[in-house]
């Protein structure tokens, strides 16, 4: 038995060497930098009511009640939501309830709510909370639900490795560091998202030589894997969560496109909108074609680029909770 | 009693163990192996994953270890770098080949040179991530010298008692080269014998005739034609030549499908007598691409 104790004591002495040695020493701990994990998920900003906050039922006083709504805000994508950019509003039937404050920003210089990075696993969490009060009630019982409208800007980034294949025919003997199509099928269909409710799906990539020099596509789809709606960039936050402004700017995304240093140009397939920007329609891909001309020549060897997607947009998630009002000494 | 009996028999079985003549097939140690230039990468050098702090230009070094794993000397190659975005990180393209000392009784292990070369990392268009692949490609002239101990027979109906009997040789450890000869068969008939020898690339890479300069950065490469061929040095039983050697094409070269490729000697005007061992040395001149890739992860904390 003393020997069993003996043998574990030693067991966790020298298991908790490293640990002691980091206390006083100071050593960091190691850091897990997982670009792929990072940006990954198909959520932006998530929110729940704080529990009883709303209360499910409210016995309803003869010269009205109060209500505090809580909303817990996560940042549970990879993009940071900018200060002033985010904006929760609360929805509701003002004949039964009232909210002075109508909308907050959840997203401010001082409590900024940033995603997830390389340095961060979690995003920024952030409370939201609304004093109101509720208003004396002529029926018996009423059910109503308020509703939470968040309004933010937010974008999807992913950063592809690209093969820049000289040689896309294996024509040559030379042994190649990547090949066209082999690398390509990596993103045939990506379907796990990229930290951020629009999601790149797929990138095709296409290579013609001219020249000798080599002149490349990339055909990119979107589309929007989150429960919101997306809207342009340039509608505000702030008037969208007013109710304006919403038609003309709906389904939206800005895209910009670079290899490494290069900011590729674009072409789409609706051509109704300005150049940098796509419809992402609710259900459908947005496709766009972007194009590098001349970036290598056909007597260098084939290597890996990165290709960095970057999608901006507005957009907009909502969540609901009813509430059940009943008059005091109502019998129902 | 019975213990002195079995150690009798322990000891009388590892003398016997000990008595059986050894494989003479190789005398030479160091004609043995199937490689030539090993390449590999100096650990750390560079790491698996950079991670960068901020924008600045970032050093990064790296380290190749060169070792001639094979018998021959090489006085003369390429070293050719890619897999990497020049807008991103800054390496050489390719740098001179170091003499390398083959294995000899001197050099039982054979030459070895490390290779050290500073590269800059673009941090600033790093973004949070790029995964490049660091590929070097070796080019070298090369030569299998192989010595292959068989027995003639020169009558091979005769009744007299032989010391030796006319079998195939087979082997696949190779003779210190990346290009091997894996059998010898023998068809003897009365004056003449038949050698039909089997050669291999067994090394790994990709073999071919012609300038190695073709390899370098920017060249026009290695076409299909220069590929899968061997020139045939020599073959000569002891020292007398074998002149009347077949399986090469118009310039003197073997060609290899799959890999392997076979060439016909004829030994002729062997008296009549007594069968006999001898050595038979086979040349074979070659350059050799071989190739070796690292990927490497740069990380931007940002």
């Amino acid at each position: 038995m003393r020997l069993i104790i003996l043998f574990v004591l030693l067991t966790l002495l020298i298991s908790g060497c490293d640990m002691i040695t980091n206390i006083i020493v100071g050593k960091p701990p190691t850091v897990d930098v997982n670009y792929n994990s990072l940006h990954s998920g198909v959520q932006g900003i998530s929110m729940s009511f704080a529990p009883d906050r709303p209360q499910t039922n409210y016995i309803v006083m003869p010269n009205g009640n109060d209500i505090t709504v809580i909303i817990g805000m996560e940042n549970k994508g990879a993009w940071d939501v900018p200060a002033g950019k985010g904006i929760l509003a609360l929805n509701y039937d003002r004949t039964y309830v009232d909210f002075p404050d109508k909308s907050k920003e959840f997203s401010t210089s001082e409590y900024p709510l940033n995603g997830r990075s390389l340095i961060k696993a979690k995003g920024d969490k952030v409370q939201v909370d609304f004093n109101g009060n509720i208003l004396p009630l002529k029926e018996l019982k009423k059910d109503i639900t308020i509703n939470a409208v968040a309004c933010y800007e937010y974008g999807t980034e992913y950063i592809f490795d690209v093969c820049i294949d000289t040689d896309p025919t294996n024509t040559r003997t030379t042994p190649k560091a990547c090949d066209l199509l082999q690398n390509k099928k990596k993103y045939n269909a990506i379907g796990s998202g990229q930290g951020a409710p629009v999601a790149i799906t797929s990138v095709d990539q296409a290579i013609r030589i001219k020249d000798g020099k080599l002149d490349i596509d990339f055909i990119i789809k979107i589309k929007n894997v989150g429960n919101g709606k997306i809207y342009d960039i340039d509608a505000t936050p702030a008037v969208l969560c007013s109710g304006g402004n919403s038609l003309e700017a709906a389904d939206k995304v800005t895209i910009k496109v670079e290899l490494a240093d290069k900011v590729l140009t674009c072409e789409k397939i609706d051509n109704s909108i300005d150049n940098s920007k796509i419809y992402v329609r609710e259900g459908l891909e947005g496709i766009v074609n972007c194009r590098v001309t001349g970036y290598s020549t056909v007597n260098d060897e084939s290597f890996l680029s990165k290709l960095k997607v970057t999608l901006t947009y507005d957009y907009t998630d909502s969540i609901g909770k009813i509430i059940i009002l009943k008059k005091a000494g109502a019998r129902v | 009693m019975k213990r002195i009996i079995l150690v009798i028999i322990l000891l009388l079985t590892i003398v016997a163990y000990g008595c059986t003549p050894s494989d003479t097939s190789n005398t030479d140690q160091f004609r043995t192996g199937t490689q030539g230039l090993g390449i590999s990468f100096v650990q750390n050098q560079p790491p698996s994953r950079i991670v960068l702090q901020d924008d600045g230009p970032q050093d990064v070094m790296v380290g190749l270890e060169l070792r001639n794993l094979g018998a021959h000397d090489i006085t003369h190659g390429v070293l050719v770098y890619s897999g990497y975005d020049q807008n991103l990180v800054s390496w050489a393209f390719s740098s001179l080949f170091p003499t390398l000392e083959g294995k000899s009784f001197s050099n039982p292990q054979g030459g070895k040179e490390i290779k050290e070369h500073p590269g800059i990392i673009n941090s600033a268009l790093i973004g949070e991530i790029y995964r490049p692949v660091f590929q070097v490609t070796a080019c070298y002239d090369y030569s299998t010298r192989a010595e292959i101990p068989i027995c003639i027979d020169p009558d091979p109906t005769g009744k007299s008692v032989k010391p030796c009997s006319a079998s195939s040789f087979s082997a696949s450890g190779g003779q210190g080269g990346p290009i091997a000869v894996t059998s010898v068969n023998q068809e003897p008939s009365p004056g003449e014998t038949l050698l039909k020898i089997t050669i291999k690339n067994a090394g790994g890479g990709d073999v071919f005739v012609g300038d190695i300069g073709v390899c370098g950065h920017g060249e026009k490469g290695l076409t299909y034609k220069d590929l899968d061929r061997v020139k045939f040095g020599s073959v000569s039983l002891g020292t007398t030549p074998l002149n009347t050697c077949k399986g090469m094409d118009s310039s003197g070269n073997i060609p290899l499908t799959n890999g392997q490729g076979v060439i016909f000697c004829t030994v002729k005007g062997l008296t009549k007598g007594s069968s006999y061992k001898t050595t038979l040395n086979v040349v074979l001149d070659y350059s050799y691409r071989t190739s070796t890739s690292k990927n490497i992860e740069i990380v931007k904390l940002v």
